[in-house]
């Protein structure tokens, strides 16, 4: 590896800055999917090797972990809305995981010059493994600023993020036993000419962390001429109210681009942050730290439940399992078309005052109801089913399908802007619920449980996804015909 | 028969729901990334609402310093009058009777604040359903019940079966105030800041004196765990700030005419004759909610059709 690496050239074209946009929305979307794979591994009571107290300890960085994906989530969100300010279309793509993502990979970073040594970045794939040692390790070198940034701030040295002669990188106990397929770019096809693009040194010219990707995103935006880029309508951008931490606010030129740009680099890495602010690094180093102290402690803790790394529906043996799985992977696809659409066909409420209420319909079911009331208790129970290899339990892989990504890759589909596609999905969901729930009503349960003990859950889980996966559709097509419903409304002071 | 005029029972006090909160979905049981958790040495969180408690129950899941602070939860009759002058035989029947919400929507085995995160109600809008509602007034010789159904055409429906949300629309608040003088006069707090402030602090302070206990030698288990579990309680403090600090002072009130089976046991002790037949009104308001102890405040008033006996 070099010791230099040339200075990665501008983005001089709104082309170029859109597939930079569609990158960085790719990588909050797979960081954002890799924390909630630990977060629903985690254990939900204590056991005989999760004490009371480490239990304590265990909900805490539960709590944290979504809170840095919901974090992921705004900074997805808001990529998205530059992209509908540029007048571009919404990207909610990614390729699967795992993967090897360009940013993260040491080829493309270039070895810092520290007193005494040469201190290398360490490669860092995007894997789903359960929450442990490695996993929180692994989360604070994805968060991590660059070992400069790290040195100006006074914050703590992650040094297994970085290699150097004497201690090079603990390479199996970052990058797992294999290598993984590179993640693919947009970008660089743009940079380069073709020819060039295809050669490995082309690699070397991009942006080559996450912080680069974002600060030369930043730089364009101010490079280019604004008439020019912000061509997207303001009124049809995203809004949601602040609340549970997330700041989703509409992006109409370059002042609140650079919001948008510094909150993601601020809330991520801490740059430019205050003293002591809790950045994702930090918060993921607080609880490595915290778990170091507890396992030296108790050697024996453990704090996630048996999911498997990298998991795929192939290798699920246990029938239910099976079923939930594909169940996760056809409900997340569709929480991603909604999406889709909603970014692609955004009104705001006020505006919308005759049939059909097509925007509104997908807004009122994409946050709340579909990804805290269906997403998050299928992968909980996955995560207490056993997958019948005898070792592990279920994780929800997240995948995408080729027809998926052909879909989520083209947001004009007429799929995309018809009520009754989105119907369809979810009558397919609870379609396959109630075949769920059938298997659950016969006592089928039992032995793709986990552990006795896991079976109420389970239990009580399926029948109430059911039952709200029944009344989100319903609501879906009951918004989409009458607008607003009455609970949605705010009720008068008194 | 047809009575304009009402016997109108008040009731007041606090009551207890241990549940969930947004982001966690709503029948999460641990508590992981809302600002609600069931500790360790607690019951689940099970989201019922509870105007009556027994002491075992109390002893396990009211924290402190509920005890120390004086809060009892159980919301009891405080007023009876009839159109409204005071009625002295009625009041007498139902001195201190007990008010208990019953029933249950499975899978939980209670009434809940029902929302489902933004699917039957809201929990941006704190439109809840309280639901079912099932009010029952329990006094030593007068047993008031009155039940009324989400979709009276079909009482059987629950909640997530009803395709036209319209027809429970009276069930949700009429009225929401983030900052309540009545809330914040029931349960006597008026800086939410001080009184969270204060909250941790005595955290701090009993934090400091378990962990002296386990110097000492005690059961290092379950101090550890309760040690534990009170770093828990501030974590969710500093994070959440002002989203449990602005509950402290919020009411939200509900007020519909009761359509469902309506019953007395012991109604000549209220010293008149009741009327059956028309729906009787009601109207309560839940608020002052401290989502650290898990209590709040629920105040109201039920309307009972009557006509008092002739004095003798």
């Amino acid at each position: 590896m070099s010791a230099e690496r040339p200075k990665p050239p501008k983005i001089t074209t709104k082309a170029q800055l859109i597939a930079a946009l569609q990158e960085a929305s790719e990588i909050e979307q797979q960081l954002m999917i890799q924390y909630l794979y630990a977060a629903f591994s985690l254990k939900k009571r204590p056991d005989e090797r999760c004490t009371a107290a480490q239990y304590e300890a265990v909900r805490r960085w539960g709590s944290t972990l979504l809170l840095v994906a919901r974090s992921e989530m705004e900074h997805l969100a808001l990529v998205n809305g530059l992209l509908s300010a540029l007048g571009a279309q919404p990207w909610f793509s990614r390729e699967n995981i795992p993967r090897q993502s360009r940013y993260l990979l040491t080829r493309n970073m270039a070895p810092f010059k520290a007193p005494g040594h040469e201190v290398t970045p360490c490669d860092i794939p995007f894997v789903f493994e359960r929450f442990n040692l490695e996993t929180i390790q692994r989360f604070v070198c994805a968060e991590s600023p660059s070992y400069p940034s790290l040195v100006q701030s006074g914050d703590p040295i992650p040094w297994w993020c970085f290699g150097t002669k004497e201690r090079p990188c603990a390479g199996a106990a970052l990058a797992g036993a294999a290598a993984y397929p590179p993640s693919r770019s947009h970008l660089l096809p743009l940079l380069a000419a073709p020819a060039a693009a295809a050669s490995p040194d082309a690699e070397g010219i991009a942006p080559g962390t996450i912080q680069e990707l974002y600060d030369e995103i930043q730089a364009a935006i101010h490079r280019l001429p604004a008439a020019e880029l912000f061509t997207g309508d303001p009124s049809r951008q995203v809004f949601v109210p602040i609340e549970y931490q997330i700041n989703i606010f509409p992006i109409t030129g370059v002042e609140s681009a650079d919001v948008a740009l510094e909150l993601i680099v601020e809330e991520g890495e801490g740059i430019d942050a205050p003293p002591d602010y809790q950045s994702h690094f930090r918060r993921f180093y607080d609880i490595r730290t915290e778990m170091v102290a507890l396992l030296a402690a108790d050697p024996g803790f453990e704090p996630s439940l048996p999911l498997p790394m990298n998991p795929s529906q192939d290798k699920i043996k246990n029938e239910v399992a099976c079923e939930l799985s594909e169940l996760f992977n056809f409900t997340y696809a569709t929480l991603l078309f909604l999406l889709t659409s909603l970014y692609r066909n955004f009104q705001p409420a006020a505006s919308q005052t005759a049939y059909p209420y097509f925007s509104l319909a997908l807004q009122e079911a994409a946050f709340g109801p579909m990804m805290t009331m269906l997403i998050r208790p299928l992968a909980e129970v996955m995560a207490h089913t056993s997958s019948g290899d005898g070792d592990h339990t279920t994780g929800p892989s997240y995948h995408l399908s080729p027809k998926d990504l052909l879909r989520l890759e083209q947001p004009d589909h007429p799929q995309l802007q018809d009520i009754n596609f989105f119907l369809d999905r979810f009558a397919t969901i609870v379609t396959m619920l109630d075949r769920l729930d059938r298997t659950r009503g016969a006592g089928g349960l039992a032995a793709a449980a986990r552990e006795e003990g896991d079976l109420p859950l389970i239990d009580r889980q399926l029948r109430f996804i059911y039952e709200t996966a029944t009344a989100i559709g319903n609501n879906l097509r009951r918004i989409y015909q009458i607008g607003e419903l009455p609970q949605f409304i705010v009720a008068p002071s008194s | 028969m047809k009575f304009a005029k009402l016997l109108e029972i008040q009731f007041q006090g606090y009551f207890l729901c241990r549940l969930a909160t947004d982001p966690d979905p709503t029948n999460e049981q641990s508590g992981v990334s809302g600002y609600t958790m069931a500790l360790v040495h607690e019951d689940p969180l099970d989201q019922v609402i509870r105007t009556q408690i027994d002491p075992d129950f109390a002893e396990k899941n009211l924290r402190e310093p509920a005890q120390r602070m004086k809060i009892r939860v159980g919301v009891d009759v405080c007023g009876v009058t009839f159109d409204g002058v005071t009625s002295a035989t009625a009041a007498r029947a139902l001195h201190g009777a007990k008010v208990s919400l019953r029933g249950k929507t499975p899978p939980f085995d209670g009434p809940i604040f029902d929302s489902r995160n933004n699917t039957v109600g809201s929990d941006d809008n704190m439109m809840f359903v309280v639901n079912p509602f099932e009010l029952e007034i329990r006094g030593e010789h007068v047993v008031i019940e009155a039940t009324d159904h989400l979709d009276p055409t079909d009482p059987t429906r629950q909640i997530w079966q009803i395709e036209d949300p319209s027809v429970y629309s009276r069930r949700l608040p009429t009225a929401f105030q983030p900052n309540s003088q009545a809330a914040a006069a029931a349960i006597r707090v008026f800086d939410g800041y001080a009184y969270f402030r204060d909250r941790r602090r005595f955290l701090e302070q009993r934090i400091g004196e378990l962990e002296a206990e386990r110097a000492r030698g005690g059961n290092r288990a379950g101090l550890d765990a309760r040690i534990e579990a009170m770093r828990t309680r501030i974590y969710q403090l500093e994070l959440w700030g002002d989203r449990v600090i602005g509950k402290l002072f919020f009411q939200l009130t509900y007020s519909f005419n009761i359509n469902g089976p309506q019953r007395i046991a012991g109604a000549e002790h209220l010293g008149g004759e009741v009327d059956y037949d028309h729906p009787w009104p009601v109207t309560f308001w839940f608020g002052a909610w401290d989502g650290d102890l898990l209590t709040g405040y629920m105040q109201g008033t039920l309307g009972i059709p009557f006509q008092p006996a002739p004095a003798p």
